[in-house]
């Protein structure tokens, strides 16, 4: 869209070349239009690609993606903007050694007191997809990666459901094949100096531990391992990582070999690359089983309980008020429920707590009057076969509409 | 009183549009402009400023606009005023589809920030619920799409004119 400002008084046009010239015109400057287009919700934006050229090539550069979804970012923190919540809830009934069968919904929800259901996402070739159960490794506002997690064949994805659009991303590196890969751990998140949104992998292969770590980013469309060197410490089993600061945390220990046990929490910086190492609060250093994980809420990494396993239950609610400074955590809460806390599932705007019981249903939890609200996500029962076993899963996690992915 | 006196006296700028048209205006209310601000402060009073960029309707219009936003002698604009100008902006902007698009770009060669945001989000509020054609139509935009390519790029995306 070239700028015309040639035609200033002076220049004589016949009446011909005045209409030609009107019809030909793009009358206003790329910076404007641009001003124009990053105010309008995704859907339009998809859609008015097809206006000419110029502008599909404009809402697809990945300049313009940025700045739309900056421009979204920066307005999601008004309180008048209603905040939208991305909802997963999925079953998986097993009859016997054989026989399974599965049912998942992703939708979006609202962030008021209702929980109400906006829209029923459809994941793109849903059947064949979810054959088997992905992981999701973590969401960056609406953008949700996937990683079907097991090391011997491992498969990630990337959708955006705003723009009805999702990619498989190339197999990594290190593979049980080319390094023995016995157990890996993901972080997903974005770095705004390049306007990249990376997946991190941390592959443990060898007998002592060892770590190899790789990296996508959705930018160069591969994996590359990393120059820094690797962290020596273990990520906790089956422990979720969570993106805040710009970077991935994962609760971890010192590994068998070392003398002291000491529980850590390790971040990765998605902009410089580098690993870091943050405290746990003091009374949970030395604990031998940390069943807690990382989570974030009101964009502070806080310890929340994860009870997946048969020891002694967590419930208290630990936040670190200064990103970094091992002195700033601070307790926040008990979860006290009389069903058994299982884990945290989010926190909510309204400051309620989404956690999931022993039962596995899914509640609200008020933590000031210590109100505990049904979200109605009851256990289907399965009577068919007394021996049938049921997992369900959840994840939520705040919402945004975006244009990643438009041009991948 | 010495208000009124200052007001009276209050320096004038001469701006000259594309078209030949002259307009006084208060030096305190062009300076909304931030390219006609950095004129003055160079020094450009002296003669007339030229505006070869908007023609006379348009910055008559401006000039509207600049004495409506141009800073309040006494202080700080109340929660009343704000209001008031909120209301005033509405229907400045509650044009025909051409002068929205010409008051944008005399929004934007001039540098009148306020101006450019309540023009784009009028501008955007249009176009939000718009076919394809229509955008062309109000933008005088030619589709150098062949129709096949078209028919392609619309089959991808199905889902965004349901």
């Amino acid at each position: 869209m070239e700028e015309d400002l040639s035609n200033e008084a002076g220049v004589e046009m016949d009446e011909e070349e005045e209409e030609e010239a009107k019809e030909m015109l793009a009358p206003l400057p790329n910076e404007v239009v641009v001003e124009i287009l990053i105010r309008l919700p995704v859907k339009s934006l998809v859609r008015f690609r097809c206006v000419c050229k110029d502008w599909c090539s404009l809402i697809s550069s990945n300049a313009f993606i940025a700045a739309h979804t900056n421009r979204a970012l920066s307005r999601s923190g008004d309180n008048n903007t209603s905040s939208r919540l991305l909802f997963r809830y999925g079953q998986v009934i097993f009859f016997n050694i054989l026989g399974h069968r599965q049912f998942e919904h992703f939708s979006l929800r609202s962030d008021d007191g209702s929980f109400g259901n906006l829209i029923r996402l459809k994941y793109p070739h849903q059947g064949a997809f979810f054959d088997v159960y992905y992981n999701i490794v973590g969401s960056w506002n609406g953008l949700i990666c996937f990683a079907f997690d097991h090391p011997a064949h491992s498969a990630y994805r990337l959708w955006n459901p705003s723009i009805h659009r999702a990619l498989s991303l190339p197999e990594p590196n290190f593979t049980v094949s080319s390094h023995g890969i016995y157990k890996h751990f993901h972080g997903f998140g974005h770095d705004p100096s390049t306007n990249d949104v990376k997946l991190v992998r941390l592959a443990y292969h060898g007998l002592h531990f060892k770590v190899l770590v790789e990296i996508y980013t959705l930018n160069t469309g591969c994996w590359r391992p990393i120059a820094a060197p690797a962290p020596s410490y273990i990520v906790n089993e089956r422990c979720l990582s969570v993106f805040v600061n710009g970077a991935s945390h994962w609760v971890a220990h010192t590994p068998p070999h070392e003398h002291t046990f000491r529980n850590v929490i390790v971040a990765f910086d998605m902009g410089d690359e580098v690993f870091r190492e943050i405290e746990v609060p003091n009374c949970f250093v030395g604990k031998l089983y940390l069943n807690m994980t990382v989570a974030v809420r009101d964009g502070l990494l806080c310890l929340v309980p994860f009870n997946e396993h048969e020891q002694e239950q967590s419930f208290s609610i630990w936040i670190m008020k200064e990103y970094g400074i091992g002195e700033s955590w601070t307790k926040l809460f008990n979860i006290d429920i009389s069903q058994g806390l299982k884990r945290v599932v989010a926190f909510r705007k309204n400051g309620e707590v989404v956690v999931t019981d022993r039962n596995g249903e899914l509640l609200s939890y008020e933590p000031n009057i210590q109100q505990v609200t049904q979200l109605g996500f009851r256990k289907y029962s399965y009577s068919g076969n007394k021996n049938g076993f049921v997992e369900r899963w959840f994840f939520l996690d705040k919402y945004l509409e975006s244009l990643v992915l438009l041009n991948a | 009183m010495s208000s009124t006196l200052c007001c009276s006296f209050a320096k004038n700028v001469t701006l000259r549009s594309s078209d030949g048209q002259t307009f006084e205006v208060e030096e305190a209310a062009a300076q909304v402009s931030q390219t006609i601000k950095r004129m003055i402060e160079d020094g450009c009073t002296g003669s007339v400023i030229p505006v070869p960029n908007l023609t006379g309707p348009v910055l008559a219009l401006v000039i509207e606009y600049f004495k409506k936003h141009s800073p309040p002698s006494d202080g700080c604009p109340t929660a009343l005023l704000e209001m008031e100008i909120k209301d005033w902006d509405a229907k400045f902007v509650a044009v025909d589809n051409d002068t929205l698009l010409d008051l944008t770009l005399a929004a934007h060669y001039l540098e009148i920030q306020g101006l450019l945001d309540l023009t784009c989000h009028r501008v955007a509020d249009i176009l939000n619920d718009n076919s394809v054609e229509k955008i062309r139509e109000i933008f005088h935009i030619k589709n150098d799409f062949t129709p096949e390519e078209e028919a392609e790029e619309r089959s991808k995306i199905q889902w965004a004119f349901e």
